[in-house]
């Protein structure tokens, strides 16, 4: 049954997750030099990224600008296709009358969506710090521990997007309600986020609030109404 | 008998506006129950109280004792649901739709679900979204029977679906209530429909369930009587059951529930030159009965021999 939501949750958001994937290696293409992009819509978007990397991967700001931008609107998007679409649909009068827990299924969701996210979410700090690693590439110093600052603002938008999921399921009227806790999360990604802190700590913080976010989202649908 | 369905004082308000007003519902088992009311008068909301998708701000709901809101995954996989407009993942084929469905039930039954498709002539490859809605109801039905569901719970299942199709889809569902003495609950607009499967029905009027009888029995509890005068009739007396009068030309209709001897002999006493009784059917009765918005509506809900 598991593996049955999984399936179809995949189904649904591998061309969100293959888009994106695809616009993050046409931004790290144009950071490694590689010039694809002239012909594209948006290309004042690509255009602004230096045509080779300006200073140390990772360590200076060519990649995160750019990363956070596109990883923020592939959660918005795939919180949407997950939670907002179903309910546009009525297809979660479908879904939610097979015999599963209404928990267990936006458990699976969440947990399906989560990891799809990160897993396209890395994609472009693997090719990236790839070409970094490479020797003679580029005159900078290059660590794989570079790496953990975009790590870290890749954890924590696994928060926005839960605030995003919470935002689409809450059954709320007013427009002010439904996105307070979009708003309260943001503020504390952007907390977490830059902040330097340890990373075991950071990772816990996220750990946790993950938690609550997950456990709020599991309540909210197991008690909202679907008219 | 044993009740599958019973419903206590189920309340649900939307907003200000009461939806549904204390339903107290009983359906037993093996019956088919088909649940009649006009757009707006709560059908689709009670149903999906029923299965737990709202809430009730009031009362509660028993599906074979359980109260709904806490229904166990077991008890809801003996339960098919047809959902009104049949929403049903438009990305995916047929095949992938049932390949979907199957693991949830242990009961699952493959071979009908072949069978089904195979009578609609449905191709397994053909996404969801290219088909029409006649053949969206028939995926979601065989999607519905396959698991050999002994309660089937279906929201005006044949909405939007032509003459043919509709008649088609009717068969079909005869025939699976035919195979075994299934329990279904129906809501339809189409009276027809309702008449051919139905042995019972319920009428909600403004959310409130005005109707709990077979359905034979509300043909009959409803009289329509004609009465022609040679001038402007008179005006309609006050009579214990009256559903509705209306004035056309010379002629008076009125529409009377519980029909009997102290009726006739009220109307007799009009002095019309003509007066005649019509039976009605399903449709007309229904329509005379929910006719109008403010007037007093009877009640009848205890029949006789049950």
């Amino acid at each position: 049954m598991w593996w049955a939501i999984v399936r179809k949750e995949l189904r649904e958001i591998a061309p969100i997750g293959l888009l994106a994937v695809a616009v993050h290696l046409v931004f790290v293409s144009g950071l490694m030099g590689i010039k694809l992009v002239t012909n594209l819509p948006f290309r004042g978007f690509f255009l602004n990224v230096p045509q080779g990397t300006q200073g140390i991967p990772f360590v200076h700001q060519d990649f995160a600008w750019g990363f956070t931008i596109v990883t923020i609107v592939f959660a918005i998007v795939l919180a949407f296709r997950q939670a907002a679409w179903e309910d546009i649909k009525g297809t979660y009068l479908f879904l939610f009358h097979r015999p599963m827990a209404r928990t267990h299924i936006f458990l699976a969701k969440i947990l399906t969506g989560i990891g799809f996210y990160v897993v396209c979410s890395f994609v472009p700090i693997v090719v990236y710090g790839w070409w970094a690693a490479t020797p003679g590439n580029h005159p900078g110093p290059f660590e794989w521990s570079m790496t953990w600052g975009s790590i870290r603002i890749l954890f924590t938008i696994v928060l926005l997007y839960l605030g995003i999921l919470v935002t689409y399921i809450l059954p709320a009227r007013w427009l002010g309600t439904r996105i307070l806790p979009l708003v309260a999360v943001g503020c504390l990604a952007m907390a977490i986020a830059p902040t330097p802190l340890l990373w075991p700590l950071s990772l816990s913080i996220i750990i946790i609030l993950a938690s609550l976010l997950i456990t709020t989202i599991c309540h909210i649908a197991t008690n909202r109404d679907y008219a | 008998m044993n009740d599958i369905i019973t419903t206590h004082r189920l309340t649900k308000y939307y907003g200000k506006q009461r939806i549904v007003d204390t339903l107290n519902l009983s359906i037993p088992e093996g019956s088919v129950y088909g649940l009649l009311g006009r757009n707006g008068a709560g059908k689709s909301t009670a149903i999906k109280m029923l299965l737990g998708m709202v809430r009730p701000d009031r009362g509660r709901a028993e599906l074979y004792g359980e109260d709904v809101t806490t229904l166990r995954p077991e008890s809801r996989a003996r339960i098919a649901y047809m959902a009104e407009g049949h929403p049903l993942y438009t990305g995916m084929t047929i095949k992938q739709l049932v390949a979907f469905s199957a693991p949830f039930y242990e009961t699952w039954n493959q071979d009908l679900v072949g069978q089904i498709l195979d009578h609609f002539q449905l191709s397994r490859k053909k996404r969801i979204r290219h088909l029409s809605r006649g053949q969206r109801a028939q995926v979601a039905l065989a999607i519905a029977v396959a698991p050999d569901p002994e309660l089937l719970i279906l929201d005006d299942p044949t909405l939007g679906l032509d003459t043919v199709v509709r008649r088609d889809f009717l068969e079909s569902l005869i025939q699976i209530i035919q195979r075994k003495g299934r329990t279904i609950l129906f809501s339809s607009h189409v009276l027809g429909d309702v008449e051919r499967v139905a042995d019972r029905i319920g009428v909600m009027v403004a959310g409130v369930l005005r109707v709990d009888c077979p359905t034979e029995h509300f043909k009959k509890s409803l009289r329509k009587v004609v009465l022609e005068f040679t001038g402007e009739p008179p005006a309609t007396p006050s009579l214990e059951g009256l559903v509705g009068a209306r004035q056309v030309g010379s002629t008076l209709e009125v529409v009377i529930a519980g029909y009997n001897g102290v009726h006739r002999e009220a109307l007799d006493g009009l002095n019309p030159t003509h007066l005649e009784e019509v039976e009605l059917n399903l449709e007309d009765a229904f329509i005379e009965y929910t006719r109008g918005e403010k007037k007093p509506l009877p009640i009848f809900y205890r029949e006789e021999g049950e």
